[in-house]
């Protein structure tokens, strides 16, 4: 690759906004095939964890992440149409949209939830989307509500 | 219909099928030593069907017993054909119930939790019941309460926007069916406020939550055997390795912090998401008096708005619950 790992990287500070990527195993390929290089090494404050589906993804993972130091969540599935389980996707859907109005109500952003569909065809997209779940998290401020003292 | 009308009637059909043998026994409401309340009965005997009453005092919903009858019967059920206990009694239990319970009847059986006929219902039309509370409030502030009078002013919220006075499932109807009350919906107030100002009310409510988990055992619909949001249960059986026990997760500590409670709550509405009927058990059990229902009603509008769902209205035991519906048309646009 002609762009090195550091140029990849988004910010090295130490107030980086800790995001953990719920990453569905079908949606981008894997640290070695990237050769270590990718998502994995964005920003140091991304965590991604590895679903075999998407619609493997409780409410209670996404709740767990946030009380346990996450500012931020993305989830990663497939495209409609291209979940290799039929409807896993469109499960993950209905659950992230149910839990974010639900943090809503209760007065939390729900940017602090966010999600995207990705192939392992585009990784620039997903990187694009893991950049703006960042930016968003360090605009919203660390999550103190949720946050288990 | 007055009370004291479908009171005696309840009795009669009691005594008649219990009579007959028809079912195994009768659920229903019951004096208590409180003129407030009433406590649920199980009457075998027919001689004892006059402790049978029916009144704006009969708050509690009666279903969740069903499914303990259901779980017996089954174990019964088990040690029978292991010829280790006599056949189990599978006759009907008889059940008294208003408009709210009976949908958890219906969600009950859309589940498979119990099966249509391990229950006989006697539907009552419904009123409106009496809050305790509110009762116990005025009767501290003006010193006194009639409750003819003044039933209005005693009522639960829940009745005053009740849409289906009458059981929407039910064997033999003990009154006449009546008209909704359908008074205006008082528009929930946190939908005008700003994310910081709802925080402050959540903030707020669910810091006095003490975990006792009364509205979880209260609610119909929460039957799990082992709960994800309950560090302490656990489904045991004798041959359950030591490893898995030492090695369950715990989503969350058993501490009231408040990190710990809004898990609990968020979890448990969202559990409740297509399942809730709003019987609004949880908040009458509630000894925090913690708004639980605005929660539950929020996720009820939510699936009505988006997915047109609303539960415990139709009988479909083959119909899919609405979250292992995955919606096709979904194009897939997200936030």
């Amino acid at each position: 690759m002609a762009d090195s790992a550091a140029d990849k990287k988004v910010s090295t500070g130490d107030n980086d906004p800790k995001v953990v990527v719920f990453l569905c195993n079908w949606a981008y390929y894997t640290d070695k095939d990237m050769g270590g290089e990718g998502v994995f090494d964005l920003a140091p404050g991304v965590k991604v964890v590895r679903m075999m589906c998407s619609g493997q993804l409780s409410p209670v993972y996404v709740l767990k992440a946030l009380q346990q130091g996450a500012d931020a969540v993305l989830v990663v599935g497939c495209h409609p149409e291209k979940c290799r389980y039929k409807h896993g996707n469109y499960h993950m859907k209905m659950k992230v949209t149910l839990l974010r109005e639900l943090m809503e109500y209760i007065g939390i952003d729900p940017r602090r939830v966010q999600t995207c569909w990705s192939t392992p065809k585009e990784p620039d997209a997903l990187e694009e989307n893991i950049k703006r779940v960042i930016e968003d998290a360090k605009a919203m401020g660390p999550e103190t509500k949720l946050r288990r003292v | 219909m007055s009370a004291e009308e479908i009171t005696k009637k309840i009795r009669e059909k009691a005594k008649e099928l219990l009579d007959s043998g028809k079912v195994k026994y009768i659920l229903g409401y019951g004096e208590s030593s409180d003129k407030l309340r009433t406590r649920p009965v199980f009457i075998d005997d027919p001689a004892d069907v006059d402790k049978l009453v029916w009144g704006p005092t009969c708050q509690s919903n009666l279903v969740s017993y069903l499914i303990e009858e259901h779980r017996k019967v089954k174990a019964q059920e088990a040690l029978h054909a292991r010829k280790r206990g006599p056949e189990p009694d599978k006759r009907p239990v008889g059940i008294v119930v208003k408009g709210c319970d009976s949908k958890a009847i219906v969600e009950m059986v859309n589940e498979h939790v119990i099966g249509r006929d391990e229950v006989y219902i006697l539907g009552v039309p419904c009123t409106g019941i009496v809050d305790p509370m509110k009762a116990m409030m005025i009767k501290f502030k003006t010193g006194g309460l009639d409750l003819e009078k003044q039933m209005a002013d005693v009522l639960f919220d829940k009745c005053g926007i009740c849409e289906c006075p009458n059981p929407v499932l039910v064997d033999e109807m003990m009154g006449e069916t009546i008209a909704p009350i359908c008074a205006e919906k008082v528009p929930d107030e946190l939908e005008k406020m700003s994310l910081e100002e709802r925080w402050e009310f959540w903030k707020n409510e669910l810091s006095k939550c003490i975990r006792c988990y009364a509205c979880r055992n209260a609610c119909p619909l929460c039957y799990c055997e082992e709960c994800v949001v309950d560090p302490n249960t656990l489904s045991l059986n004798p041959f359950t390795p030591a490893k898995d026990k030492a090695e369950r997760p715990d989503w969350i500590e058993r501490e009231p912090a408040l990190s710990e409670n809004l898990f609990f709550h968020l979890i448990r509405a969202f559990h409740m998401i297509g399942r809730c009927i709003d019987c609004g058990e949880c908040e009458r059990v509630c000894p925090m008096g913690i708004r639980l229902r605005k929660l539950t009603r929020k996720m009820i509008k939510e699936t009505d708005e988006r997915y047109s769902c609303k539960a415990g209205l139709e009988l479909d035991p083959e119909a899919k619950p609405l979250l292992a519906v995955a919606d096709e048309k979904d194009t897939g646009e997200l936030r």
